[in-house]
């Protein structure tokens, strides 16, 4: 293509020209739809002249593009504290008060470009590959009969707390060394560290978000530290010890921040995974009948719940040099909004997208990114989920949806529901 | 076009006419040859492409590097001598005649 053909980002089509920031953020599911539906949106100008991308082909190739690279964290931090999305007001705290919060951002794999990168990134992909993590599965089938023993004995089951959160801290709890205590005490921080994903927070919110990510680091990051020092702890040892071989600046301070830093998602997101998941299977009139009738579904169960209610509604990559992709020229520096939610119901690769089918064919999901970011923790998320719902599933267990009057969180990065009620119980068949 | 046969694990063949210097895992997609994935895109990071190479082939191809070693130590199906990551191997002419057996499981 001749350059004279190229777009450039700044003189793309503006998400405002068709939808205002503040409803295009109240419901990304609802309104990527929308501007799917239209004519030339497919590449759409965001704030700060970032290039949003809609569509899954592109999100995919996209993502496999060695130069769309990661948000470096000063970066992220300033996003989160100085960036006006013109969606709310911008709070400038003093630095002392982020200290916590970008020690959180600056361990994080997430933020980390070559050379950092991938020696870091593969410390965690190695043993949360799908045959390492194995080992795991005992571990969490026993805590998801115990949840389902605590839930049965309740009228009502608040199942993001009382199940899910619950579930997924207890798990990584446990393989990381951390108390029962500590675990509870995490799953309280994660409540108040998921106002990271907001777009735009109160003053009085991020001064909670700066706060919970400050504590959380000091109590991951020292019960890691002790756990690992009184040894015995494999998953400990072997990243320990692969940290010692990376040779490049910027590398983590110690295994401490390392784990807490970049298994927030593990403590925090598989948790959402595992909510939206359930609900896709109780809202569909059949699913959980055939699940039961089969429970090898129950993997088409995770892909399909996550496909169409993906935890992480979109997330940034930023291009390390410029770039040119289908007419649109790139240039470095660009931040680039890549709507995982979107391209996982593009209709040219999924045949009626919004549709929940547990016969649709696993293969094009982006709910797990991309490329060589695509996210270490995906094999251990769909194990813990499909573990959760298989003992929810099982012959002797009932469960069910209270009410259906289901709202998803708006102005947020992460597909949840304000509250999930449901009942569980014992039951003999 | 080297004609290469990939295996399903039941044992359906599909004849693919593949191009040189594509990857043998874009061969098998543009094909829709099922069991071979591709979540990563190609950058050797997911494992999803595993398969068998003919063992006579196999001095043919670039040796695997440390990464993707390290991503056919987690494959949930065997991995065996013969086990690469199809995205890292480039077609070439000589291949013509191959077997790919792919793996009874990529997740
Ligand atoms: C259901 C749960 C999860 C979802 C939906 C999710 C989603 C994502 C997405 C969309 C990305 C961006 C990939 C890209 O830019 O192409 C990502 C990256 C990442 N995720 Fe996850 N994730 C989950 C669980 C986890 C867990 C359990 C861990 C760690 C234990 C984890 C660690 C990471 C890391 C370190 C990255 C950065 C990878 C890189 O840049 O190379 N995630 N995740
Ligand atoms: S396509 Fe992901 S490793 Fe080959």
């Amino acid at each position: 293509m001749s350059t004279t053909q190229l777009t450039s980002v700044a003189d793309l089509p503006a998400i405002e020209d068709f939808i205002t920031f503040d409803d295009f953020s109240r419901d990304f599911v609802e309104a990527a739809r929308e501007l799917r539906g239209r004519e030339g949106t497919d590449f759409l100008r965001g704030p700060m002249n970032s290039l949003v991308v809609l569509r899954n082909k592109d999100a995919r190739t996209l993502a496999a593009n060695p130069a769309l690279g990661n948000v470096p964290a000063d970066i992220v931090l300033w996003m989160a504290t100085e960036a006006d999305l013109g969606s709310g007001p911008v709070t400038k705290p003093d630095p002392e008060q982020t200290e916590g919060y970008g020690r959180f951002l600056r361990n994080q794999v997430f933020t980390t470009n070559p050379p950092l990168h991938q020696p870091y990134r593969n410390l965690l992909v190695r043993p949360l590959m799908p045959r390492n993590i194995l080992r795991f599965a005992p571990a969490a089938a026993r805590l998801a009969q115990e949840l389902v023993e605590e839930c049965a004995g309740r009228d009502q089951t608040d199942f993001s707390r009382e199940f899910a959160g619950r579930f997924v801290t207890r798990f990584w709890a446990e393989q990381l060394g951390l108390s029962r205590d500590q675990a509870a005490h995490v799953q309280h921080l994660m409540e108040e560290m998921s106002l990271t994903f907001l777009l735009t927070r109160t003053p009085e919110q991020s001064q909670r978000l700066f706060s919970a990510a400050a504590t959380y680091m000091d109590v991951v990051g020292e019960a890691v530290r002790k756990a690992w020092s009184d040894g015995g702890n494999a998953l400990l040892d072997n990243m320990a010890a692969e940290l010692t071989t990376i040779d490049v600046e910027g590398k983590p301070e110690d295994i401490g921040s390392l784990v807490a830093s970049n298994f927030f998602d593990g403590f925090h997101t598989i948790g959402v995974a595992i909510e939206n998941v359930v609900f896709r299977m109780l809202s569909d009139g059949t699913a959980l009948e055939q699940i039961r009738a089969d429970p090898a579904l129950v993997t088409s169960a995770f892909y399909e719940g996550t496909r169409l209610e993906s935890p992480l509604i979109l997330s940034q990559r930023l291009t390390l040099q410029d770039v040119e992709y289908n007419g649109v020229s790139v240039p470095a520096g660009t931040p680039v909004v890549m709507m995982w939610a979107s391209a996982n119901r593009d209709p040219e690769v999924f045949d009626d997208p919004d549709s929940y089918r547990l016969t649709r064919q696993i293969q094009h999901g982006a709910t797990f990114g991309g490329g060589a970011h695509l996210c270490p923790g995906r094999n251990v998320a769909r194990m813990l989920t499909e573990i959760a719902v298989t003992a929810l599933t099982a012959p002797d267990v009932d469960i069910a949806l209270v009410g259906d009057d289901h709202e998803w969180a708006a102005h947020t990065m992460m597909r949840q529901l304000t509250a999930l009620p449901v009942t569980i119980r014992r039951v003999h068949r | 076009m080297p004609e290469i046969r990939f295996i399903e694990a039941d044992g359906t063949p599909h004849r693919v006419e593949a191009v040189v210097g594509q990857s043998l895992k874009q061969a098998a997609l543009d094909h829709l040859v099922p069991g071979i994935i591709g979540d990563c895109g190609g950058c050797a990071s997911c494992g999803t492409c595993h398969a068998y190479i003919d063992e006579k082939y196999l001095p043919l191809l670039p040796p695997a590097d440390e990464n993707e070693e390290m991503i056919l130590e987690g494959v949930p199906a065997s991995r065996t001598s013969n086990s690469r990551l199809t995205c890292q191997i480039p077609v070439t002419a000589d291949m013509a005649g191959m077997e790919v057996q792919i793996p009874d499981t990529q997740f």
